[in-house]
């Protein structure tokens, strides 16, 4: 059942949605005319809408210049270690401080908060020097620990935690269950849609981390793909036909995250409590 | 259960947490404070002569005042169109889910290759843009050099508003369909609706987007980085580009060091307002 | 009470080994962490000079000595920021390429990287300095020591121009001077086409300074940009070209320095000045055009800006005698010659020069001849440590004047003012 706000609300929806669409989609339609380009066409300097022969060998070339699969492998074990960290830890946290009263807790909660407010870079290198006497250099631990869990995840499941109702809680308390009962099988349950947007987010952003992992590793199977991605750069020019070919190889496992995630969400809401 | 028994249980479950960010937040972060205590040399301490020198130096001066434009620009214009998204695609339209994953898309996509796309494509000589503008016989932009802050906050809002929109689109469908029957039987009309009950139940969403937007705005580093190097002149030095400089082009730092700690208090008393302010409107 | 499962003890247990871990952290390094590395040989190198030539020698090098080698590429900005990062942990390399000429003398005078004079001093037959060419090795020392090796060397102030354009305006040679720059560019500049193009970086602004004998700096007497009178005739003219005669578009300030290549590639831009580097693109994006490639121009003098890497040792190197040895061989003649053959890159050794094979191809000639030009770098400068700050300085004070069209005297004196303190 559907309501009209003025005459052609529906129409106009749809020409804001095409436009944005657009605008969102033709820049990266044009990653992928790029990725195909050959060489002389990258150097030509005149902007190349379709390429003359698609140069599907890129891809290829990209997997021949460098282990590709070995960074593909790296990006995702660290990529995947820290979400699975971020869906332990985050929910838990967020729930302490959105649910529970405890003498410190708003000390607590600025302190945590504090800590998203430092760019990575200031806290990077003496984490570089404790790591490099640790022999953490060139490991995956070296990689994932720094990211355990995060500011920005415990302050998503704490405004996400905050609206349900405390009878729930009550409810079972009254029946019984054990504190962190109540958090798994209570709280965790009507939180689907929250932990599917912070698994998503958490992962995107460390798939696509660079800094780190640049300083954090000096061998070429330790490195991660965005690192990978820069071998293609000459020291005057881009190659762009490469770099592009590169992003978008980046690109495919965060858009497969995206898609299981997405249908996810909507079955998680579907199942919640909360409708 | 007694106050002392929540209070126990709530510190177990937080242990985990309270040692990661023990560990690996404020050790390395007070390392840092205290080198911010010496010369760039890293020996001879000035104590907080680095904090007056940034109170007198007016790169620092100009960089925060850019960032402060472009952190308002980006939440204003990156929350409404976020918002304004969020609300058409939670409506039940024929292709939702299809525009819902491509508005996301930018997002999933790397920053940097962002930035050098753009780059790649605004470029008033060689890009793509200028020579589609051309043939169909519109006069070229040259926004990087024009309006490089705007461009800037172009690009951001370009590559966040799909994210930004997940975030709304999460909370309103947090928002029991219980309320809008009840108050449709009251008679309350569409608009109605939104303003009574959309904006306010949004508030935690709205609260968490505007928080962690001047967070990562203030931060903003990347973009600056990839795409203008901080020019032309000094007019996409954001701050923490600025800070990048003094610390890995300079080597200064323990000048870096106090720059940071810095913007660690600005964001901090921002973000705190705010919450303040959010939470009042939500209690 | 809280009830405990598997999970929260796999909390407990997490919260337990990061404990452990930092609390390892606090004790000094572990002995097993570096004899581990000790068979590995880890260089670090630009991502654009991954030559086959230097592949080989690392390759054969590795075989040599039993070990692993470990060629780590990356792109300049990059690579700087790894390596601030490593001095300040210790955690260093074996063999690192240095972006060009001064940043080693930078870092040996912080105590990051060795003075490599004693190495050359006792291995005759590798040639340094005798075999180098002067100013290439003077750029890299200080006080009679020397802190790294030059690699390559090149020269910022080739003259590029499309031979079909300038003779389809009427000219038949290219320019040598100033004057006939702008006149051949105001000729070749019609509809879609440019008669230059300028460069966004400013280190692209230094042929054209250093030929009014303008040093960039004098970091003993604290000056910058000097005498001031051709300073401002350089940056004046340049900045003319743009927005008075409006011979060249105003580049944009971007991150990428391949925008006049892209121009002139594209035919939009009839002439420009830039490096060696930038004749292998052309030729392959735009093997149609005429290019003709001429020594740099004349002003008050003819100079151009030296360019091109060098090699240096960092100070905590596992074995810096095996470092040295690596270098000689990829710093060899006829690695030198190879690398040439494969990439067109050019040489710092007198032999390279006097070489047949380099001594016959045109455009090295023309290169060769540049490099006879190139303007004397301020030792003292690099010295200072503060070479990196002045130069983000003047980054911001040319793209305010070429870019933004701010008066050239007001920038360039507020340029001197904050390099002065930051000196």
């Amino acid at each position: 059942m559907r309501e009209r706000l003025f005459p052609g609300d529906r129409i106009a929806a749809y020409v804001v949605l095409v436009a944005l669409g657009l605008v969102t989609v033709l820049p990266l339609l044009y990653m992928i005319v790029l990725a195909l380009q050959s060489d002389a066409e990258v150097q030509s300097g005149d902007p190349v809408l379709w390429p003359a022969d698609l140069q599907w060998g890129n891809f290829t070339r990209l997997f021949e210049a460098a282990p590709f699969e070995r960074f593909f492998l790296n990006s995702f074990v660290m990529a995947g270690a820290i979400t699975v960290s971020h869906l332990i830890f985050d929910p838990l946290v967020g729930y302490v401080f959105a649910k529970m009263d405890f003498p410190g807790k708003r000390i607590a909660f600025v302190a945590v908060l504090s800590t998203l407010m430092v760019p990575f870079f200031v806290r990077m290198l003496p984490i570089y020097s404790i790591f490099a006497s640790l022999g953490w250099i060139d490991s995956y631990q070296g990689l994932i620990v720094p990211f355990l869990m995060d500011a920005y995840g415990i302050f998503l499941m704490r405004q996400f935690i905050k609206p349900l109702p405390d009878e729930l809680i009550e409810a079972a308390r009254v029946d019984g269950a054990g504190e962190f009962r109540i958090y798994l099988r209570v709280i965790l349950p009507q939180c689907k849609p929250a932990l599917a947007v912070l698994g998503l987010f958490t992962f995107v952003f460390q798939w696509n981390e660079f800094l780190w992992p640049l300083i954090a590793t000096s061998r070429t199977e330790m490195r991660t793909l965005p690192i990978g991605l820069t071998l293609f750069n000459q020291e005057y020019f881009t190659q762009w036909n490469l770099t592009a070919a590169g992003a978008l190889i980046l690109f495919v496992p965060t858009a497969l995250f995206f898609v299981i995630t997405q249908k996810f969400l909507v079955e998680g809401i579907a199942l919640s409590g909360l409708k | 259960m007694t106050r002392r028994r929540q209070a126990l249980t709530a510190w177990l479950f937080l242990t985990p947490a309270v040692l990661f960010f023990a560990l690996l937040f404020f050790l390395p972060i007070g390392n840092q404070l205290l080198t911010g205590l010496y010369d760039s040399d890293g020996v001879s301490f000035v104590g907080l002569g680095n904090f007056s020198r940034a109170f007198g130096d007016p790169e620092v001066l100009h960089s925060f005042l850019i960032t402060l434009a472009y952190a308002a620009g980006t939440l204003v214009v990156g929350t409404a169109v976020g918002l304004g998204l969020a609300v058409i695609l939670n409506q039940a339209l024929p292709g939702r889910t299809l525009f819902r994953s491509v508005l996301l898309i930018p997002y999933l996509t790397s920053v940097s290759i962002v930035g050098l796309l753009w780059r790649n494509i605004l470029d008033p000589q060689v890009g793509i843009l200028n020579r589609l503008l051309e043939a169909i016989g519109l006069p070229g932009q040259t926004w990087l050099s024009t309006h490089p802050l705007a461009t800037i906050v172009g690009i951001t809002v370009w590559s966040g508003a799909g994210y930004t929109m997940v975030l709304f689109l999460a909370g309103l469908q947090g928002i029991p369909s219980l309320y809008y029957e009840a108050a449709r039987i009251d008679g309350a009309g569409p608009w109605r609706r939104f303003f009574a009950i959309t904006i306010p139940l949004l508030a935690p969403t709205t609260l968490f987007v505007s928080i962690i937007g001047l967070i990562s705005t203030l931060q903003q580093f990347a973009l600056p980085y990839i795409v203008t190097g901080g020019g032309p002149g000094n007019a996409t030095s954001l701050y923490a580009h600025r800070l990048f400089i003094v610390a890995f082009n300079d080597n200064d730092f323990g000048y870096a060091s106090a720059l940071s700690v810095l913007l660690l208090l600005v964001v901090l008393v921002l973000s705190l307002a705010q919450l303040r302010i959010g939470d009042r409107a939500n209690a | 009470m809280p009830s405990f499962n598997r999970r929260s003890f796999l909390q407990l247990g997490l919260g337990a080994t990061v404990l452990g871990a930092v609390g390892t952290a606090c004790s000094p390094a572990t002995p097993a962490a570096k004899k581990q590395d000790a068979r590995t040989f880890t260089i670090y190198w630009n991502a654009g000079h991954g030559y086959q030539a230097y592949k080989e020698v690392i390759d054969q090098f590795g075989k040599d000595h039993d070990l692993q080698m470990n060629w780590q590429k990356f792109q300049w900005p990059d690579l700087t920021t790894k390596l601030t990062a490593d001095f300040r942990s210790g955690n260093v390399p074996d063999l690192v390429e240095e972006v060009s000429a001064g940043t080693g003398t930078q870092y040996g005078l912080a105590g990051n990287v060795l003075a490599l004079d004693d190495f050359a001093a006792g291995d005759k037959e590798f040639g340094f300095p005798g075999d180098y060419l002067d100013q290439a090795v003077v750029a890299r020392q200080y006080e009679g020591k020397t802190y790294s090796i030059p690699l390559h060397l090149t020269a910022n102030g080739l003259l590029f121009y499309n031979k079909g354009m300038l003779s389809a305006a009427g000219f038949d040679k290219p320019p040598t001077n100033w004057e006939e720059f702008l006149e051949i560019a105001k000729a070749t500049t019609k509809d879609k086409v440019s008669g230059c193009a300028l460069n966004s970086d400013p280190s692209y602004a230094a042929p054209y300074y250093n030929q009014q004998s303008v040093d960039f700096s004098n970091a003993g007497a604290k000056q910058f940009m000097m005498p001031a009178d051709g300073a401002l005739k350089a940056l004046q003219w340049m900045q003319d070209l743009i927005f008075t005669h409006k011979v060249s578009p105003a580049p944009v300030a971007t991150t990428d320095y391949s925008g006049p290549q892209k121009l002139f590639s594209a035919k939009r831009a009839a002439m420009f000045v830039s490096g060696p580097w930038d004749i292998g693109p052309i030729r392959q994006g735009s093997p149609d055009i005429d290019l003709g490639v001429a020594v740099p121009l004349t002003g008050a003098v003819q100079s151009a800006a030296m360019a091109g890497s060098g090699l240096m040792i960092p100070a905590k190197a596992k074995d810096p005698k095996l470092s040295w040895e690596l270098i000689t061989k990829l710093a060899a003649v006829k690695v030198e010659l190879a690398a040439t053959k494969e990439a067109g890159m050019s040489m710092p050794r007198k032999s390279w020069a006097a070489d047949p094979a380099v001594a016959a191809d045109p455009s090295l000639a023309t290169i060769a001849k540049s490099l006879a030009v190139v303007a004397k770098q301020d030792i003292a400068l690099s010295a200072s440590g503060k070479a990196a700050q002045i130069n983000e300085l003047w980054k911001k004070a040319y793209q305010q004047m070429i870019i933004q069209h701010a008066p050239v005297e007001q920038t360039l004196a507020d340029f001197r003012k904050q390099a002065g303190a930051a000196l």
